[in-house]
């Protein structure tokens, strides 16, 4: 177990910049998640801290030791991929040992980290099976099982749950969670998938065009969104954004100076009568149920989009003329040309 | 709709026939050849049925001692041929799938382009050095010419077969702990153990049956098998028809047995790259 330090990270292919300086603390035994759209140098970063992609400047340091030029065998660091990479000639028993093999771990050592790995992963009845008599969930736990069996310092996961379906992303989600906090090993986990990222994150670390966006636990990070890009990133439906100069049927009152946008989260919309607050109207455009809630998606006065979550069956009907409101607690502000948060 | 089909199914059947037959004539005629009594070899019309007879082989054994050194040769050189291509076009195959580079892809191309040349082109000029450097008529000369002839297509072969094992496997190798080599050794070459075979099938074809550069390299320690059966032709006593078809037939029948044998391989390296795995 050990702490991760990244100081002004960077990483060049040629002369295109895919990570453009990045300063990280990741404290020992914190999860930490990577989160971002596709192409925003997340999967890369976590492949420099594995040692799989050369660092062009800046320290890498884990539990104290710049490794920014050690191989990546002798980083102490174990990595899930995202399609297993399960050597599919070897047994399950071959692959969780192969890594222990190579370091010269005596064989009843190795014997005793296999049975324990196969014990906490609940997958000893596999153990001599190859992995493509296995199920993806199964490779998804021999290839978490690859990596617990040698204690590393830290795990790295690189979208480990993208190949698995809906429900049993879920289930492996929940069991990642439990053997991390189980374990007390530092992780740095890479998805893109928000939803993932909020529930198994200690720290959320939001990334776009090679740079960190925002830092903060998953709440803080939904709660005070720092910039618009983080904003409209994280939640699901995404928070409304709206440029207030165009907005301009609506009393938005004393804004912020330099406030171009402010954010609007679906569930902040109120459909109760006004009695205070910023005043909504506008014409149901399409209802979407979806069970205990439903998003109502509204055509605003001034012609902007906007998504309400409501709860139960909503209570209107398309082409409906409504006035709902919101809370000037709930308004995110920010600059539309800095994109950074402005109240 | 049911005639089409039916003149379809004779038409293949006929086409697959021709094939068989064009094939196959050959190889029978030699077989049968080499087991009818002498005078009945070139016996117009031809015999089908006859008694059987292994007279020529005995005197294959008696006369021509120098075949089945030759043969001794043969597969000592093919055998060295094989190893050294695979072992070449392995690691050549294994830097041109993993790394990327503008020098390296022009020379795929180059690699595809020596395959173009006749082999007598390069064939003369190494002569001289073949002398001055002692190695003529020797074993290993002949085993890293052949080789070297097969390490450009065996190369681009082994590149395919590499290609489609997943980078990922390398990366979880070498966070395991393994060093290049040892992923080589541990993850790929199993992996890719059928282009392997499909290249070795091509090396022992080729270095088995080839005639051109034996013989211009090898006259009396390394002569190989075909070359012997060449002499057999010109022999001053007159060419005795029955022992020379028994030695085609054993020069032919290791090299037919291994690449049925291999069929499959030699499939899976001829389409290699064809469709996605």
């Amino acid at each position: 177990m050990a702490a991760i330090e990244l100081v002004d990270l960077k990483k060049n292919y040629g002369s295109v910049p895919a990570v453009k300086g990045i300063d990280l603390s990741v404290s020992d035994g914190e999860m930490i998640v990577l989160v971002g759209p596709s192409g925003c140098g997340k999967s890369t970063l976590l492949r420099m801290i594995a040692g799989l992609e050369s660092v062009t400047s800046g320290h890498l340091r884990i539990a104290g030791k710049d490794v920014g030029s050690v191989e990546p065998a002798d980083r102490d660091i174990a990595m899930v991929f995202q399609n297993y990479a399960l050597y599919p000639h070897m047994s399950v028993r071959q692959n969780l040992e192969y890594g222990l093999k190579n370091r010269g771990f005596p064989r009843q050592d190795i014997e005793r980290r296999v049975a324990e790995a196969a014990a906490i992963l609940e997958i000893e009845p596999y153990l001599e099976r190859r992995p493509r008599q296995l199920s993806g969930g199964q490779r998804q736990r021999v290839a978490m099982g690859r990596a617990i069996v040698r204690n590393p310092a830290a795990f790295l996961f690189d979208e480990p749950l993208s190949n698995l379906d809906a429900k049993l992303r879920v289930q492996m989600r929940v069991e990642i969670r439990k053997l991390q906090k189980r374990l007390g090993t530092t992780s740095i986990y890479v998805t893109h998938d928000q939803l993932e990222a909020m529930t198994l994150a200690d720290r959320l670390v939001v990334m776009n065009g090679g740079r960190i966006e925002q830092i903060g636990t998953p709440i803080e990070v939904y709660e005070r969104p720092q910039t618009l890009f983080v904003a409209g990133f994280i939640g699901s439906p995404p928070m409304n954004l709206i440029d207030v100069g165009q907005a301009d049927d609506v009393d938005w009152g004393e804004l912020p100076p330099q406030t171009g946008v402010v954010g609007v989260r679906p569930d902040a919309v109120c459909t109760a009568p006004m009695t205070e607050g910023i005043g909504l109207s506008g014409v149901v455009e399409l209802i979407e149920p979806i069970g205990g809630e439903s998003h109502v998606h509204l055509l605003l006065n001034g012609g902007q989009a906007l998504i309400a979550s409501v709860p139960g069956k909503a209570g209107v009907a398309e082409g409906d003329r409504v006035n709902w409101h919101i809370d000037r607690a709930d308004l995110h502000c920010f600059d539309k040309s800095t994109g950074r948060r402005t109240d | 709709m049911r005639t089409r089909n039916l003149l379809a199914a004779i038409g293949k059947t006929v086409a697959v026939a021709a094939m068989l037959f064009w094939s196959l004539f050959p190889i029978a005629f030699i077989v049968m050849s080499s087991l009818k009594p002498g005078q009945d070899i070139f016996a117009v019309p031809p015999r089908y049925v006859f008694e059987p007879t292994f007279e020529h082989y005995v005197s294959l054994w008696q006369q021509w001692g120098a075949f089945f050194d030759g043969l001794l040769n043969s597969t000592i050189i093919t055998a060295g041929a094989t190893v050294i291509a695979i072992a070449g076009s392995t690691f050549a195959g294994y830097v041109y799938s993993r790394n990327s580079s503008r020098m390296l892809d022009a020379s795929v191309l180059f690699l595809i382009v020596v395959r173009l040349i006749p082999p007598i082109v390069v064939t003369l000029p190494l002569f001289p050095i073949v002398n001055v450097l002692g190695l003529n008529d020797t074993h290993a000369i002949m085993m890293v010419l052949y080789a070297t002839f097969f390490v450009s297509l065996g190369t681009v072969l082994m590149r395919t077969f590499i290609d489609q094992i997943p980078r990922e496997l390398d990366e979880a190798a070498e966070i395991d702990g393994a060093g290049r080599l040892t992923v080589l050794r541990r993850v790929i070459v199993p992996l890719a153990a059928p282009g392997i075979l499909a290249v070795a099938v091509f090396v022992v074809v080729f270095a088995w049956n080839e005639y051109l550069f034996a013989f211009i390299f090898t006259s009396t320690r390394a002569k190989t098998a075909p070359l012997v059966i060449s002499e057999m032709i010109g022999s001053i006593d007159g060419v005795d028809w029955g022992i020379l078809f028994a030695a085609s037939t054993v020069q032919l029948a290791p090299v037919l047995l291994f690449v049925v044998f291999m069929n499959r391989y030699l499939v899976a390296g001829l389409t290699a790259g064809a469709t996605k795995g």
